[in-house]
């Protein structure tokens, strides 16, 4: 049980010093990039890259004009990735996500026009306005990274991650996405307002030269092959994780089900995003092994749209970051 | 002042009712009180607004609205003082009258007068009787006897109907306020700071200026009525008054000669009533004792000493014996039970004491210490495991880097660091009274740490908490001679000197 784990089919000997240093260089250059177009909010990129490298796709908590087009625009570039976004409105339909099949005169030919998801990186923005049906076909290619138009599949072009935004106030007229598809984000992201600092320095550097609107990521240069992101991602996926270190991850989420002022607790996926945005951090460290502080790091991320808080909790106005906080406080730290 | 042509009825009263009194007073004549007392009032708000506003200070506006209250409490005070005596005043007249009002006492006295509780009733004392420094203070001290307690009780009444009226108004606003703005429950109790909104802010200032505007005569009123009361029971005007009425009485009968004689009679009476109560002026001889106790007698045998007079109430016969007549099954047994439970309460306060007792008997040392101021404050408990590593001292050789380094050698590498580690822990938290918590990771450990080390020893002990957190959790062995470093350098970060 304290052997560490490998996934199956990866091969320890693969993952050389050099190769781990080189993956740890490139995902923290592609930190430094973004962090040039996108001011003062460092956790929110890590906590972005944790789930790029990790394969998983976020949900993205904030209000309005915090700049998450341009986060995903600045990190599309630094992998010379495409990008696609979709304003999930009340009459989104399934086909207008994934794509349709329609009649061409010419050819006398059904042709599949493919929709926005087939992109790198989608930004989904204000899912919760579009209803269950759409946001369940955009949920589908998440899980699958593949579409189904007229019975054929259509893989989805690694690295495809979704970023999908929530507006945490105006919930009239919105469709909050249910538990069991909330499960599907790796991580729950909350964009905070930048300091003042901060946001003196974004507005100099995102307004100098810009006409309208247009956002600026000229600052960012592109430093990798959409193709290295997926060889990255590999390499995560086969760091090492002791069994302790596993056995941590599973009491966190397991205590989150017994835990009093949570409703609903995290399921066993909970703690697989544990250890694998665990890992990603591992690798921002430089490091080839997981710690329990790369699980106690990500444990807020990972968690906080897996559980439900008592009704008590809410009403009082308890955050699940609060609950989780404490929670971690008691949740023992590895054994020998 | 002409008794005779006073406009409300004159009698000894109780202190409150004449209170009442000052109410219905202010009830009665509001159109000549409130014409004058509003146009100053709203005019002085008005300028102190402007004035508070220019300096960006208006909770000093609440301040000084509030402070200089005594001085335009003059105006319906004037105007009561007049029309009770019959004079029939119109706005004009008041408003000409306003600045030798303002003018008639001491700015200064003001500041004294705002913090008295008899405010209301002194206020006629100082303006309508002109009295000054000695003189005054006997009067006051005359007329206190009686009153002051209502006068204060007063004060107090109409300082909490006040802020009844306040936040009324306030409410008020904030019902017509729409939901999603967000009032703070603080700005609703005192608006008036810098981080309350403009909007609100001046709707609290009209509040606190509609509640004073509104109230204030009715106090001042009722004030001036326990103070003609007072004079009413001290010097009998109710008395004069119905003299007065005689003296018309017999006018308007026609009868010249009686008319010509009460007042005559009057002042007999009084002129009498005068010599007969010190006879040994009359004879300008000084009384012996035994003469003075006689004449004492005397005049305590006199009808004005002894006059009776029969009074009717209702009084319950034989009580006691009623009680036990009506006492039915259920009060006796209720009685009983109630006696019961008494010994059941005494016996266990009896026993508390003397656990309590026994207690401090018990923890003498610990209790005489904290009397005595002299006890050091209690260690914080230091934590005697962490992440399954037993961190007591006791569990530790004695000498932890010589240990270290044979295991080091002998190749039992995860055994030597986790000795050094336990080590490094136990020693932080015996010494430097760290609390590391069960929940804390090697990082978490690491931040605690740093706080209270030395620039070497935080480097030492970043340094073997990776060495640690490789071989624990990647299986990996640091370098021989890593190794090594840390065992020989850990006395010189974490031994203590025995």
């Amino acid at each position: 049980m304290n052997e560490p784990t490998q996934p199956s089919g990866v091969d320890k000997s693969s993952i050389t010093p050099d190769k781990l240093a080189q993956a740890a260089a490139i995902a923290n250059r592609m930190k430094t990039e973004i962090n040039k177009a996108f001011i003062g909010q460092e956790q929110v990129v890590e906590q972005i890259l944790l789930a790029l490298f990790a394969a998983g796709h976020v949900l993205i908590e904030g209000v309005p004009g915090l700049g998450k087009t341009l986060l995903v625009r600045a990190l599309a570039k630094t992998f010379d990735g495409s990008f696609a976004r979709i304003q999930f409105t009340p009459d989104l339909m399934p086909s207008d996500v994934t794509g349709h099949a329609m009649y061409d005169l010419k050819s006398d030919q059904f042709r599949i026009r493919k929709g926005p998801v087939f992109t790198n990186l989608l930004l989904a923005d204000e899912i919760n306005r579009a209803p269950a049906k759409t946001q369940a076909a955009l949920l589908e290619c998440m899980q699958e990274a593949q579409v189904t138009i007229e019975g054929q599949a259509m893989p989805l072009p690694p690295p495809f991650m979704t970023l999908a935004t929530q507006n945490p106030i105006e919930q009239e007229g919105t469709y909050p996405l249910p538990e069991a598809q909330l499960d599907r984000f790796l991580l729950k992201i909350v964009i905070g307002y930048p300091t003042e600092q901060d946001e003196k320095t974004m507005i100099t550097a995102v307004t100098s030269g810009q006409i309208g609107d247009t956002l600026n990521v000229s600052a960012v240069n592109a430093i990798i092959k959409p193709a290295t992101i997926s060889t990255v991602q590999q390499i995560v996926s086969s760091l090492l994780v002791d069994g302790r270190v596993s056995e941590y991850a599973v009491r966190i989420a397991r205590k989150t089900r017994e835990w009093p002022g949570i409703a609903m607790g995290a399921g066993p996926r909970g703690g697989l995003a544990l250890i694998r945005a665990a890992r990603a951090k591992a690798l921002l460290a430089g490091r080839d092994f997981v710690t329990p502080d790369d699980i106690k790091d990500v444990a807020l991320p990972a968690l906080r749209h897996r559980i439900s808080l008592a009704p008590e909790l809410e009403i009082e106005g308890h955050k699940p970051d609060d609950i989780l906080g404490s929670l971690l406080e008691k949740v023992e730290a590895p054994r020998k | 002042m002409q008794i005779d042509k006073v406009t409300v009825a004159i009698r000894p009263r109780d202190s409150w009712e004449a209170v009442d009194l000052g109410l219905r007073m202010n009830q009665h004549w509001w159109k000549a009180i409130y014409a004058p007392w509003l146009i100053v009032t709203l005019a002085i708000s008005a300028a102190l607004f402007y004035l508070c506003w220019e300096m960006q200070m208006l909770w000093l506006y609440v301040l000084l609205f509030w402070w200089f209250k005594p001085l335009y409490s003059r105006i319906p005070l004037y105007v009561l003082s007049r029309t009770v005596f019959g004079q029939q005043l119109r706005t004009l007249d008041s408003l000409r009258a306003v600045p030798s009002l303002f003018m008639a006492a001491p700015l200064w006295r003001l500041l004294f007068m705002r913090l008295s509780f008899i405010r209301s009733f002194d206020m006629p004392v100082v303006l309508l009787e002109g009295l000054k420094g000695k003189e005054r203070r006997e009067r006051m001290q005359v007329l206190h006897r009686n009153s002051a307690s209502t006068a204060a009780w007063l004060t107090v009444s109409f300082f909490l109907f006040q802020l009844l009226v306040y936040f009324t108004f306030l409410l008020l606003i904030v019902m017509f306020i729409p939901q999603d703005v967000d009032v703070k429950q603080s700005q609703i109790l005192f608006p008036f700071t810098a981080d309350v909104p403009l909007l609100w802010r001046i709707s609290g200032i009209l509040a606190f200026t509609l509640s004073i505007v509104l109230l204030e005569p009715y106090y001042i009123a009722a004030g001036f009525a326990l103070y003609l009361n007072r004079r009413t029971l001290l010097e009998g005007w109710d008395i004069e008054i119905a003299f007065h009425r005689m003296i018309d009485r017999l006018r308007h009968s026609g009868s010249i000669i009686s008319s010509l004689l009460l007042p005559l009679c009057m002042t007999i009476t009084i002129g009498l009533a005068g010599m007969t109560a010190s006879p040994a002026h009359a004879s300008q001889a000084a009384p012996t004792a035994t003469e003075a106790k006689q004449t004492i007698k005397t005049i305590l045998q006199s009808a004005e000493f002894n006059a009776k007079e029969k009074r009717e109430y209702y009084r319950q016969k034989n009580p006691r014996k009623n009680d036990k007549t009506n006492d039915s099954d259920f009060l006796r047994w209720f009685a009983g039970v109630g006696q019961y439970l008494a010994v059941v309460f005494k016996a266990i306060l009896i026993i508390l004491v003397i656990m309590l007792l026994v207690w401090l008997g018990i923890n003498h040392a610990r209790w005489s210490g904290w009397l005595r101021g002299m006890r050091p404050a209690p260690k914080l408990a230091a934590p005697t495991k962490l992440f399954g590593l037993d961190i007591r001292p006791e569990s530790l050789p004695t000498d932890i880097a010589a240990q270290a380094l044979k295991l080091w050698q002998a190749g039992n590498a995860r055994q030597a660091l986790s000795l050094l580690y336990r080590g490094a822990l136990s020693r932080l938290a015996a010494h430097e009274h760290i609390t590391l918590k069960e929940s804390y990771t090697e990082g978490d450990c690491l931040r605690v740490v740093t706080r209270v080390v030395s620039q070497d020893t935080r480097q030492y002990f970043t340094r073997l908490t990776t060495a640690w957190q490789h071989i624990a959790y990647a299986k990996r062995t640091p370098e021989f001679a890593d190794g090594e470093a840390l065992c020989r350098q850990f006395a010189a970060h974490f031994e203590v000197a025995t």
